[in-house]
Order: C-alpha cells, then structure tokens, then sequence
C-alpha cells in the first residue's frame, strides 16, 4: 500500500486546497468581525450556482467566475447589512441563530429557483497530468493555484493597503480604531465584501468539479470552522495550512484505515488537537496580525 | 404554546371540513419530500399522484361498489426525516386518511412502520424506500423493488459478462444499499467473481480519490458503484482521471437528464447501470402507459417524469383497483383484494412486474418489478442489443 | 427581576392548565406533535442550565441525546429490561459519558469549545453509524417496546406519552430551578461574567461547570430514552450535529438564555412552527427560515427578554417601578 503514498498524497493537497479556499474567506469574516457567518456556504453555492446558470446561458467560463463572485459580493454585504448588522451588540449567540436562519432562507431560495438536483459546470480544463508516481487533473493544480492566490490577495490588501491597515485595526480594537476616525461601516462592509468574493469564487471554480445543489456549503462549511479552529481565529495562513492537514488526513483515514471510519478519524484527530493544544495547531494567533 | 394550539386546531379543522364534509370524497394520503434535499425525487412523485387523481375526477370520479367518488391527495411532507414523516403520517390519519402512499425516503420507512402495523384502518403502499423489512403483507405493500432486486442486476450482469473480479463503492449513508451490502457481496463471491475491494462514501463528498486509488490498485474487472447519480457522476470521473480502466457498473435510479447535468456524455460512454426498469426505460422501450404519462405529464407540469414516477402511477392504479374489486373503501377489505390481485387485473401499469405463483402481483406485500441493465451512449442509456420487455400488464 | 421570577411559575402553571384541559381533547396528531414539543422542551431547559448560566456552547448534546435513545433501546429491546430502570440508566450512561466530554472540553473555551464539541458531536453521530451490532447502523433501531401505561392512560397511548413526558419536564424543570439556586448555580453565573474575577474570589470554577455539563447531559439522556420508547425506533439521523444538536441552541437562544421558562418556550415555537407551515407545501422551510431571522432580529434577546421589556412596560405605565435588574438580565 505504502507505493500508493505519494498518489494519496496528491490526493490530499487537492482535496485540502478546496477546503482552505472555502475556510479562508469564513476565517477573514470571524477574525474581523467575530461573526460566525454559517452562510458562508450559502454563497460558495451562490457562486457555483451563478457560474452554472451562466454557462448554461452560453457564457465563457472565464468570463462567467468574476461575473458570479461579483453578483455574490452584494449577497454577501446584504446578509451582513440585513442580519447581522441589527443584533451586533446582541451577543455571539444571537449572531449564529441569525447565520442559521439566513443559511435556511438562501438554501430554500436556491431550491426554489433552481431544484434540488444536482448539476455540474462543464469543467473548462479537462485533462490529466500522469507521471509514474500519481496522476492529477490539470484543473485540480488550477485550484491549488486560485487558493495560493487568494490568499497572497487578501494579505496584499490587508497589509499593503490603507483599507487592510483600518481592517486590521478594527480587528484588534474596535473603539481605538474609531476614535482614529476610521469608518466602522465602511470597515465592515469592504470586510464582508472581501469575505463574499472568495466565498463566491471558490464556489464558481469548484462548482465545476463538484455537484452543485441548494445544500452544497453545509458540510464544506462545517469543516472550515474545524480549519478555522485548526489554524488559530484569525490565522489567514493558518487557515491554508489548515485545509491541507485536513484535506490531507482525511484522505490518509480513508486509505490506510477505513473509508467507513473516514469522519471518525479525522474528527478523533481534531478533538486530540485541541485536547493538547487547547488554543489550536497554531496557537491563538493575535487577530489578523 | 397557546397561540401554537389554536393555530394548530384550526388548522386541522380547517383541512378536516375541506375533504371530509362531504360523503363522496376520497382523499388519499402520500408520504414524500416535497421541501429539503430529496425533494427532487419526492416533488415528482406528489405531482405523478395529484395529475392521476385529477384526471380521475375529471372522468367522474372513482367507482367503488357504484359510489362515485371525488379523489384528492393529501401530501404529507416529510423533508425525508424520520420525526417530520411521523408527525405527517399522524396528521394524515387525523384528518381521517386510511390509504397512504410512500414513503420515499428509507429515514422514514422504519420510522412510520411501528404506527401502520399497529393500524388495522390504514393501508400503505411504498412507492419509493428500498429499505429492508419495511412490508408487512398485511396493510403495506410495495411497489418498489427489494434492495435484493437491484442486487441481482448487478449480479447477473457480472456472471453473464464473465467479470473475474469486482470492487464495489457502497453510499454508507443509503440504508436500502448499506443493509443489503453483506448479503450482496456474499452471493458474489458465491457466483465465483472475486470481490477485491468494499469501499465506502456518503452522500455530498465531493473526494472519493483515496478509496479509488486504493481500488485501482487492486485492478479489478469491474467497479460497482451504489448510491445516487450527482455522486455516481462525480466517482465515475475520477476514476477515470487516476486511471482506472476496467467496466463501470452503476447501481442507482439515474435519470439521463440528470447524468448530462453532472458529466461529459462522452466521458460516461459504456458506463452500464443494472437496476430495475424505471420509467425512462419503459418510454425508450415504447411501452404505451409510460409514453402516456410522459405525454400528460410534460403537458401539465412542462418537463419530464422522473424516474419514480413510474412507481407512484403504479401505486395509484393498483390501489384504485384494488378498491373497486373489493367494493369498499375500507382499508382492510382492500388489503385482502391487494393479496390476492393478479399482475393482469390492474389497467395503466407502467412497470410489467414479473407475477409470482397464479399471476398475483404480490407476495408476502411486496411485487416484482424486472430489472435489466442499460449501457449509456451518446446522451443517454441505450437498451443492449436484442433487449426486450416481456410485457405482463395490460397496455 | 422581579417579573422573571413571576414569570417562571407563570408559565409552567400554563402548561399544566393547557394540559389539563388540552389532553383529553386532542387527537392524536396535536398529541404526538405536543409530546415532541416536551421532549425538545427536556433538552432546551437542561441545556440552558450550562449554557445560560455558564456560557460555554457545546454541540455535542445532539449526541448525548442519542445515546440515551440507544440505551434505552438496547436495555429494553436487547436485555428485556422495564422501562423505568432503562430510563433512570439511560440518564446515567448519558451524564457519565458527558461528564467524560466535559473533562475534556473544558480544557478549552469559546469557540475553540464549540468546535471541540462540534467534534465529538460529529464522531458520536458517526459511531451510531458504525457500531452496526449495537445501533443497527444507518438501517436504524426497530421494534423498541413503547412506554408503560400509567393509570387510567392504557387505552390511551398517545396521551400516556404525552403525560410521561410532561412528568419528566416537571422534573427537568424543578431541578433546573433548584440548580440555579444553589451554590454551584452561582458559582456558574459568576464563570459566565468574569472567569478570572471568579478564581480569584475563591469560586471552584471547574466544578461548576463541569455539574452544569453533566446535569445537561443528564436530561439530554432522559429526553433521548423518553424518544426511542415513544417512537418504537430509533435513527441516527436525529442525532446529527445539524439536527438536534444545534436546534437545541436555536430553542434556548430563541427562548431567551439563562431563563430556564425562555427556553421551553423557545422549543414550542420552533417545533410547532413547521407544523403549522405544513400548508404552504414547497414553501414551508423558506418561510420558516425567514420567521425565525426576523424574529432574532426583532428579539434578539429571545421571547423571553421580549416579554421581560413587555411587561416592564406594563407595570412602569401602571406604576412607577424602576427595576435595574430586568434591564441587567
């Protein structure tokens, strides 16, 4: 079986680079702002949901992924607007049954328009990379690139500009930041903003390697708050190195234990994490810093 | 609590005085998702019963013992989830429904089996579960095939292909596929093909290279696949991607519209799916009730049947028949004329159930549907070459 | 404080009086619906005895749930125990076994506990999958004896859950009561403000908590063997994380934390509501999804902190009365 590793291997980081796409707009969100944004699986669906129809609509690709993540941007910054903003003093909890109950309504809204049954974007880059150890599809080294991408794009902005410089502020004290004159509303909603659009382009990719359908974001959505947790609140980085210990012991649990005890292991090995490292693989990172 | 009891009174008096006020009405009860995830299967299945009813009443109704009666479909959604089915099923058998079909989801069938067996009053025909000792003989009877019947296809296609060796994935999440696993893998063996790997997945994983990459290794002859079509597709791609070569076999109800959806014709070229014949199937095969309830199907609800349709347009018949031979709308009176019911006495049937012992329909509560095993081409699964269907029903 | 302390003998004296008058009217769709009503109202008020007073959120209690549901479905299936004894062991196994959780969980705190939770709730569900022999797998538990007929209740099934169950909250209630006025209950209160402060005033903050998880995980047992003998079966999908496991902090958040009444409220509304939207056919779960975003943004405190400020109101315009306290809860 050990002749297999490096095939399982590659298997992993593919599977860990959809994870840490999705975990890492979910970590912005929270490190920021301290919202648990369960609807953060909502709008990778709402992504991927986008992409498809235009596609369908006879749509380059390229052309429909900006379109979709853009039009999820302002999902995105009306979930905040609408659900959160209202019950911010209200406390974590209020904020989660608030996440719950918009996850419900976009995952409802999409059945609505689009059905339940599951449909996939014609991937754009068919086509396989073979070497003698392990074989990978050129569209899964392209994900692989879009998630290293993404995250050199979020630390750029938020630390190479004066936005990001206000983010980061916010983050640490929210009442410091304001008496500097920064612009919480503001601050906010580009937070969110940024937060949506790799949601959305998460799901506008991989809505072409994955079935598309109203309750798609639950379980991937799930697993990035256990990255989130993972790899320290806050922790960008962590949060990609997050997805790749995971995407990548998920996979080692199915092949060299059993596939049947797949999410037992890999859970098993999220609870004795935090059982010795009680604040994460990476420590409790300083918010975002 | 007030405000809900009220509310809920209400409710009930309200649906109650709707259907049951009047002595010629029938209203007849149906178990299926029409909101949630399985809604996809489930809605089809509602509107396949709610057009026969209709189309009934539009003829005059329903003849039972020379009352006329006005059918109407009470839907009881039960999300597919065991709590909901069960407050479905009590609200139904409040409202004073004594037939019920459904359920579709195997998270329910289990859970409303304790209530029917106890309810003398009630009959259920199962249009959708595959789910193991759910029929009783007695007041449920089913449709739909036993997990053994899909099984068997899958197993006469390996032994008449002459398959050396098979690996079969298995939906851990499917109770019909996951109980039936072990019987199944057993009689494979028996039948001299050698099962060289029994992998799991659950339904919504998008990654299922880690149990493929270790079956590929085995190289086996053929890799069976047990679950549903968005999972199926998504599998059959990525064994493809690390190499695998040998024969694809899926086991699952899979619409061609909804395979088109979720994969490249031409990467599923040659796939072959062996399970019982569904409608699709039976329009290819020009059956006349399938290509009619395709026909009025398309023309109310604009878009073609799914695959259980042709389940629910069964249940419907045969339970309307069953009524008028036996005289009585009372359920236990068509529960015997259910017992003893030949495949020939039920007009508009779909699937052409193989009969058991004397031509009847059903044994022990559940019927026979044939299974047989299409292999996809072009845009859609083709019938292999010479196949044909023995017809058993009245067309 | 003072309406909340009216409140909370309020509304159990209007439960017990819609039950009296309710029970031998309904039929047997409002009964099985209610019983449902009280079993979630079991969890909600146990579970707000940790996460009210303590403030830390677990999500392993869909989990504690089923594995009351499966003892008792093992004992009284498997082991031709009675029910009763079933009952009392299912609420042991239940509590020990979060106990052993709470150990562990207790090494962390905020989100990294709702998360470590989240894991165990994830493996727990898991194993009821896997452990075939014991839970009958993804296939389910059948044939589980129902519950024994109290008094005068043998021809009546339905309304003989519907009693047990309410005997059971009566329970859950009174010992929720009772904790929250004890030393621990304090001592509970006091880790939810301020940890350090706590220590540092000599407060045993790990015992406190680690009671306020068993006790929950006590009742979350009794309600799961109260719904394996009531439904005659049992499945692993009501023990999921996103089934009960969150909906139990949607009933105490939505009720209004920290009340114990709140909550039991919070668990009528959010169980009767799909049931009364049965009606709109496809449309159902949207519009309970927008119900409830509403309703947490127009009281994000919970019904309970909406009544509180209501009758607040109430006796300010009657006379003056000015209460800090009701503001400060």
């Amino acid at each position: 079986m050990l002749e297999l590793l490096p095939q399982q291997l590659v298997n992993g980081l593919a599977l860990g680079s959809s994870y840490a796409l999705i975990a890492l707009g979910l970590t912005l969100v929270f490190g920021v702002l301290q919202i648990p944004n369960f609807p953060h699986g909502e709008l990778y669906m709402l992504g991927a949901s986008f992409t498809y129809v235009l596609v369908a609509y006879g749509m380059n690709f390229w052309v429909a992924v900006p379109i979709a993540s853009l039009a999820v941007v302002i999902v995105g910054i009306l979930l905040d607007q609408v659900g959160y903003r209202r019950i911010d003093t209200g406390g974590n909890l209020s904020l989660m049954i608030s996440a719950l109950a918009m996850s419900t309504v976009l995952q409802q809204v999409a059945t609505l328009i689009w059905g339940a049954e599951p449909h996939t974007t014609l991937s754009p880059l068919p086509g396989v990379l073979r070497t003698a150890y392990f074989s990978i599809g050129y569209y899964q080294m392209l994900i692989f690139a879009a998630t290293i991408a993404c995250w050199l794009f979020v630390w750029v902005v938020l630390h190479r500009s004066r936005l990001g410089l206000a983010i980061r502020a916010m983050s640490q004290n929210k009442m410091a930041a304001q008496l500097m004159g920064i612009d919480l509303i503001w601050i906010r909603i580009a937070t969110f903003a940024i937060g949506a659009l790799i949601g959305g382009f998460a799901g506008s990719l991989l809505g072409a390697s994955f079935p598309i359908y109203p309750t798609m974001g639950l379980n991937p959505v799930l697993k990035a708050f256990v990255i989130l947790v993972i790899g320290g609140v806050g922790n960008l980085w962590g949060a990609i190195v997050g997805g790749f210990v995971l995407g990548i012991l998920e996979i080692l649990v199915s092949a060299y234990i059993s596939s049947q005890l797949q999410d037992i292991g890999t859970f098993a090995v999220l609870v004795i994490v935090l059982i010795v490292r009680p604040n994460g693989l990476f420590g409790r990172a300083e918010v975002l810093r | 609590m007030k405000m809900m009891k009220t509310l809920l009174t209400a409710a009930t008096f309200l649906s109650a005085s709707a259907v049951g006020s009047f002595a010629e009405n029938l209203t007849l009860g149906e178990l299926h998702p029409v909101t949630g995830p399985a809604s996809f299967y489930g809605l089809v299945m509602s509107q396949t019963l709610k057009l026969r009813a209709e189309q009934t009443n539009e003829k005059g109704g329903l003849d039972v013992g020379g009352t006329k009666y006005t059918l109407s479909i009470a839907t009881g959604d039960d999300q597919a989830q065991a709590t909901k089915g069960v407050a479905a099923l009590r609200k139904l058998m409040t409202d004073d429904v004594h037939f019920i079909f459904g359920p579709l989801a195997s998270a329910v069938a289990p859970a409303v089996k304790p209530i029917i067996d106890k309810q003398t009053d009630l009959l259920q025909i199962i249009d959708g579960s595959i789910a193991d000792g759910v029929v009783n003989g007695k007041n449920s009877f089913r449709v739909q095939a036993s997990a053994d019947t899909y099984n068997n296809a899958v197993l006469n296609y390996l032994t008449e292909n002459k398959v050396k060796s098979v690996a079969v994935m298995t939906d851990r999440s499917h109770q019909g596929f996951v109980m039936s696993e072990k019987r199944m893998g057993e009689s494979i063996e028996k039948a001299g093909v050698k099962v060289t790997g029994l992998e799991h997945f659950q339904i919504g994983d998008t990654d299922f290279s880690a149990q493929l990459t270790n079956l590929r290794a085995s190289m086996p002859d053929a890799l069976v696949l047990r679950g549903y079509p968005g999972e199926g597709a998504l599998i059959t791609k990525q064994a493809e991607a690390l190499g695998f070569k040998g024969q694809i076999v899926w086991e699952m109800g899979a619409p061609p519209s909804t395979v088109m959806k979720n994969i490249p014709s031409a990467q599923m070229d040659g796939v072959t799916n062996c399970i019982p014949r569904m409608m699709a199937d039976y329009v290819r095969l020009n059956v006349p009730n399938a290509l009619k309830l395709q026909e009025e199907f398309k023309k109310k609800y604009g878009e073609d049947p799914g695959e259980n349709a042709s389940f629910s347009n069964d249940a419907f018949w045969i339970l309307t028949t069953a009524m008028q031979k036996a005289g009585s709308i009372k359920a236990p009176d068509v529960a015997k004329a259910l017992t003893e019911m030949k495949v020939t006495d039920v007009p508009n049937l779909i699937i052409q159930y193989q009969p058991y012992e004397n031509g009847l329909l059903f044994k022990d509560g559940q019927a026979n549907p044939p299974s047989a095993c299409q292999v996809w081409k072009g845009e859609s699964w083709q019938n292999p070459p010479g196949d044909k269907i023995e017809m058993t029903t009245k067309n | 404080m003072k309406q909340e302390i009216t409140f909370r003998w309020v509304i159990p004296a209007i439960v017990v009086l819609l039950a009296v008058i309710g029970i031998p009217f309904a039929n047997d769709y409002l009964l099985y619906v209610a019983t449902i009503i009280v079993l979630m109202s079991i969890l909600a008020v146990s579970y707000d005895v940790l996460l009210g007073l303590t403030g830390y959120l677990s999500l392993a209690h869909g989990f504690l749930y089923g594995v009351g549901a499966y003892t008792t479905a093992y004992l009284t299936t498997n082991s031709g125990w009675g029910y009763w004894p079933a009952l009392v062991a299912s609420a042991v196994i239940s509590g020990v076994m979060g106990t052993v959780i709470a150990l562990v969980a207790f090494r962390t705190r905020g989100i990294y506990f709702a998360v470590l939770t989240l894991g165990i709730g994830l493996v727990g569900y898991q194993l009821f999958l896997v452990l075939e022999p014991i839970t009958g797998g993804v296939g389910g538990f059948i044939g589980i004896p129902g519950l024994p007929s109290l008094p005068g209740f043998a021809d009546a099934p339905q309304r003989n859950n519907l009693v047990i169950a309410l005997l059971v909250l009566a329970v859950a209630y009174g010992a929720s009561m009772l904790f929250l006025r004890s030393s621990i209950g304090a001592a509970c209160l006091a880790v939810r403000e301020d940890v350090v402060l706590a220590q540092s005033l000599g407060i045993r903050i790990g015992m406190a908590r680690l009671c306020a998880f068993s006790f929950s995980a006590v009742f979350a047992g009794a309600a799961g063997s109260l719904f394996a003998a009531i439904s005659n079966f049992v499945g692993p999908d009501d023990f999921s994380v996103m089934a009960t496991g969150f909906q139990t902090v949607v009933y105490v958040v939505v009720g209004g934390m920290g009340t114990l009444w709140g909550p039991v409220l919070g668990a009528v509304l959010i169980v009767a509501l799909p049931e009364i939207l049965r009606g709109a056919s496809t449309y159902a779960v949207f519009i309970y999804g927008l119900i409830l975003l509403f309703f947490i943004l127009f009281a994000p405190k919970g019904i309970a902190g909406f009544l509180l400020a209501a009758a607040k109101r109430m006796s300010r315009s009657g006379r003056v009365v000015i209460s800090k306290e009701a503001e400060a809860r």
